[in-house]
C-alpha cells in the first residue's frame, strides 16, 4: 500500500517535471568560459534518475518516527577558538578584507582594461564571490556576515558618529516586517539578470567590467541609504541581498555564530528556521529557477528561446534589445515553473487530514528546497568555478587590471582543463543531485513528523513532497543530460 | 513493516541499483568497441589519419552555420578553415591552439588531450565569429 503510493507519487512526479521542461528558457553563453561541459550520457541519466527514485523509496522505508531536527542542538564550542574566530579582532580584520575587495573590484572595473576574461572584476564578482561564498557559507556558515563591506562601513562610521555625538546614530525608519526579504529578492534577481541576461548578450551588448562596477557602486549607494533609514543590522537581516542568499545557503552549515559565540549544531538543522521571514520561500524558488534557466538555455530549451528571439527580431527590435527582453520573460517563467512545481505538491500534501492552511504548509516546506537549490548550482556551475579559479588565482590575481602587471609572479598562468576530466565532471554534477535530493526529503520528512504529530499522516503526506522532489531531481539530470548536446 | 523487512528492501533496493549501473555502463563499452571493431576491419591495416574537416568563413560567417566536431580524446583533430577575406587569427579556445593573420586559410592538427566543448573562432573585420565546436568524449 505504502510502495504503491510512493510509486504513483514518482509518476505524478516525473510528468509534472516533464509539464515544466515544456514551459521554461532562452540563450546566453558565459562571457567567461571558453569551454563548455559535455552533457551526460544517456546511461549515466537513466542510472541517476533509477538512483534517485531507488533512494527515495529507501528512505521512506527506514523512515525515523519522530522530528530529529527540528529542536536546536546548537552547542557552543570552546571559548577560546570562538574568542580568536569571532573576536573583535577577527572581526575588523575580516571588514578590512571585505572593504579592499570591494574596492580593488571598483578599481580594476573603472581603470582596468576592457576585457571581460582577463579583466579581474567578472570572475571575481560571478564566480569567486557568487559561487565560492555559497560553498564557503554551506561549510563554515554565515561568512558573509563578517566580510560584508557594507556593513564593515556602515559600522565603522556609526563607531565614529558614537564617538562624536555620544549616542548611537538613530534609524529614523522601524523595518517593514510585513515585506520580509523582498527588498533582497530584488536584488538577488538584478545580479542574477545582469550576469545572465544583461551579460549574456555577446561581447557587443555584454557585460564590461566597468558596467560591473557601476553596478557595485549603485548597489552601494542604495544600501547605504537603506542602513542609513532602517538600521545596520535591521538592513542586513532583511533588505541586503547578499546578506540573505548566503544566509540561505549558511542555514544548512554545522556552524554558527549566536551572538558573538561560534557553535556547532546537527547538519541540516539550522535550515528548519528558514521560511519564518515573508518572502523566504520565493528567494530559494528564485535561485531554483535561476540556475534552470541557465541550463535549459544551454539545451532542452535552445529551439523554443531561440523562436521566442526571433520574434522579438521580427517585430523589429535590435538583436541586443530583443534578447534582453527574450531573456527576462524565460527567466520568469523558468521561476515560475519551479513555484508551480512545489505548489502542486503543496496543494496535494493539504490533501492530507489535519493539514494546516496552505499558506502556512508552503512557508513550513520553504527550507526543504535549500539543499535543492545548492545541488542545482554546484551542478550546473561546478566546472565553471574549477576553471575559472584557476584564472583567479593566476593571471587574474597578478594582473588585475589586464594591463600587462605581474605582481606575483603568476601572471603568466593560466587554466588547465585537464585538470578535472569529463567524467569527473559528470559524477559531481549527478552526486550534487542525488545528494541535495537526500538531504531536502531528510528535511521534509522530519517536517512533516513536527507538523502531523502521526507517522501515517506524515507519511501519506510526504508522498507528495517525494513527487516534488523527484521531480525537481530528474528535471536537473534531465537538464543536465541536454546540455550542450 | 518490520524491522527485517525493511532491510531486506533496502538491500534488494541496492542490488537492484548494482544490476543497474553495470547494464547500463556496459551496454555504452559494448557499443564503443563494436564500433571501433568495426573500423579496423573496413580499413584493413595500420589507423589512417582521419582526413581534414573543412570549414568555410564567407561574408563574416561559417557556411552551413556552426557545426560540431566530434572526437573521442586521443584522436587527432584536422581542421581546415577556408577563408574569402583575412583574419586577425583563428583560434581553438580550450587547447589554446591559433593560427595568426591567415590569408586564404588556417589548418589546425593536434592530439584532442582534453575532453570537453571547445569554440573554433576567427578573429578579424566581423569581429569574433564563432565558426565551429570541437567536442571531445572521454576515452
Amino acid at each position: 500500500m505504502r510502495l504503491r503510493g510512493a510509486i504513483t507519487a514518482a509518476v505524478l512526479a516525473l510528468a509534472a517535471s516533464a509539464a515544466a521542461l515544456v514551459v521554461p528558457d532562452p540563450a546566453a553563453a558565459h562571457a567567461l568560459v571558453s569551454r563548455a561541459d559535455l552533457p551526460i550520457p544517456e546511461w549515466l541519466f537513466a542510472w541517476a534518475a533509477s538512483l534517485v527514485l531507488i533512494v527515495s523509496f529507501a528512505l521512506l522505508s527506514v523512515a525515523w518516527l519522530e522530528p530529529r531536527l527540528q529542536a536546536d542542538s546548537w552547542r557552543p564550542v570552546s571559548e577560546r577558538i570562538s574568542a580568536v574566530l569571532t573576536g573583535r579582532v577577527a572581526e575588523v580584520l575580516a571588514g578590512v578584507v571585505g572593504v579592499a575587495l570591494l574596492l580593488i573590484l571598483l578599481y580594476a572595473g573603472f581603470e582596468g582594461r576592457q576585457d571581460p576574461a582577463r579583466n579581474l572584476t567578472l570572475t571575481f564578482v560571478f564566480v569567486t564571490f557568487w559561487l565560492g561564498l555559497t560553498v564557503l557559507s554551506v561549510l563554515f556558515g554565515d561568512l558573509f556576515r563578517a566580510f560584508n563591506p557594507w556593513r564593515a562601513i556602515a559600522r565603522a562610521f556609526a563607531w565614529f558618529f558614537q564617538l562624536i555625538a555620544r549616542q548611537a546614530p538613530p534609524a529614523p525608519l522601524a523595518y517593514p516586517e510585513r515585506i520580509g526579504y523582498l527588498p533582497a529578492i530584488v536584488g538577488v534577481i538584478g545580479f542574477i539578470w545582469l550576469e545572465l541576461i544583461y551579460g549574456g548578450a555577446g561581447i557587443e551588448g555584454g557585460l564590461a567590467p566597468e558596467t560591473v562596477a557601476l553596478a557595485a557602486l549603485i548597489y552601494s549607494a542604495i544600501t547605504f541609504v537603506a542602513m542609513a533609514l532602517f538600521g545596520i543590522e535591521a538592513w542586513t537581516e532583511r533588505g541586503e541581498a547578499f546578506s540573505v542568499y548566503f544566509r540561505m545557503f549558511s542555514q544548512l552549515s554545522p556552524l554558527e555564530v549566536r551572538e558573538g559565540r561560534l557553535g556547532r549544531r546537527k547538519p541540516l538543522s539550522g535550515a528548519t528556521d528558514w521560511g519564518m521571514v515573508p518572502w523566504s520561500l520565493a528567494l530559494v524558488l528564485v535561485s531554483i529557477g535561476a540556475t534552470s534557466f541557465d541550463g535549459a538555455q544551454e539545451g532542452a530549451l535552445e529551439t523554443p528561446i531561440r523562436e521566442t528571439f526571433d520574434l522579438f527580431r521580427d517585430a523589429g527590435l535590435s538583436i541586443v534589445t530583443s534578447f534582453r527582453i527574450n531573456g527576462t520573460i524565460w527567466l520568469a517563467i523558468a521561476i515560475a515553473a519551479a513555484t508551480l512545481l512545489f505548489t502542486l505538491g503543496v496543494r496535494g500534501m493539504h490533501t492530507v487530514r489535519g493539514s494546516p492552511p496552505v499558506r502556512e504548509l508552503a512557508r513550513s516546506f520553504a527550507h526543504t528546497l535549500i539543499p535543492i537549490a545548492l545541488a542545482y548550482l554546484v551542478a550546473h556551475y561546478f566546472s565553471l568555478f574549477v576553471f575559472q579559479e584557476q584564472a583567479q588565482f593566476t593571471y587574474l590575481l597578478s594582473d588585475p587590471l589586464a594591463d600587462g602587471a605581474d605582481l606575483f609572479g603568476t601572471a603568466s598562468g593560466g587554466i588547465d582543463y585537464g585538470v578535472v576530466s569529463a567524467n569527473a565532471i559528470w559524477y559531481v554534477q549527478v552526486g550534487s543531485l542525488v545528494a541535495g535530493h537526500v538531504a531536502a526529503l531528510t528535511l521534509a520528512h522530519d517536517r512533516a513528523l513536527a507538523i502531523y504529530g502521526d507517522t501515517q499522516r506524515a507519511t501519506r503526506s510526504q508522498y507528495w513532497m517525494l513527487a516534488v522532489m523527484v521531480g525537481f531531481t530528474c528535471l536537473g539530470l534531465y537538464l543536465l543530460s541536454q546540455a550542450n548536446a | 513493516m518490520s524491522r527485517a523487512g525493511r532491510i531486506a528492501i533496502l538491500a534488494a533496493l541496492a542490488a537492484a541499483a548494482v544490476v543497474l549501473f553495470i547494464v547500463l555502463s556496459g551496454s555504452d563499452d559494448e557499443d564503443g568497441d563494436s564500433d571501433g571493431g568495426a573500423e579496423t576491419t573496413a580499413t584493413g591495416g595500420p589507423p589512417q589519419p582521419l582526413p581534414f574537416e573543412v570549414v568555410e568563413m564567407r561574408n563574416g560567417e561559417p557556411v552551413g552555420g556552426v557545426q560540431r566536431f566530434t572526437y573521442a580524446k586521443g584522436d587527432r583533430v584536422r581542421i581546415e578553415v577556408k577563408l574569402d577575406e583575412p583574419q586577425e587569427d583563428v583560434h581553438i579556445h580550450g587547447y589554446e591552439q591559433e593560427v595568426l593573420n591567415p590569408t586564404k586559410s588556417a589548418r589546425f592538427d593536434f592530439p584532442a588531450r582534453l575532453d570537453g566543448i571547445y569554440e573554433l573562432e576567427a578573429h578579424g573585420p566581423s569581429g569574433d565569429v564563432p565558426l565551429a565546436e570541437i567536442a571531445v568524449n572521454p576515452g
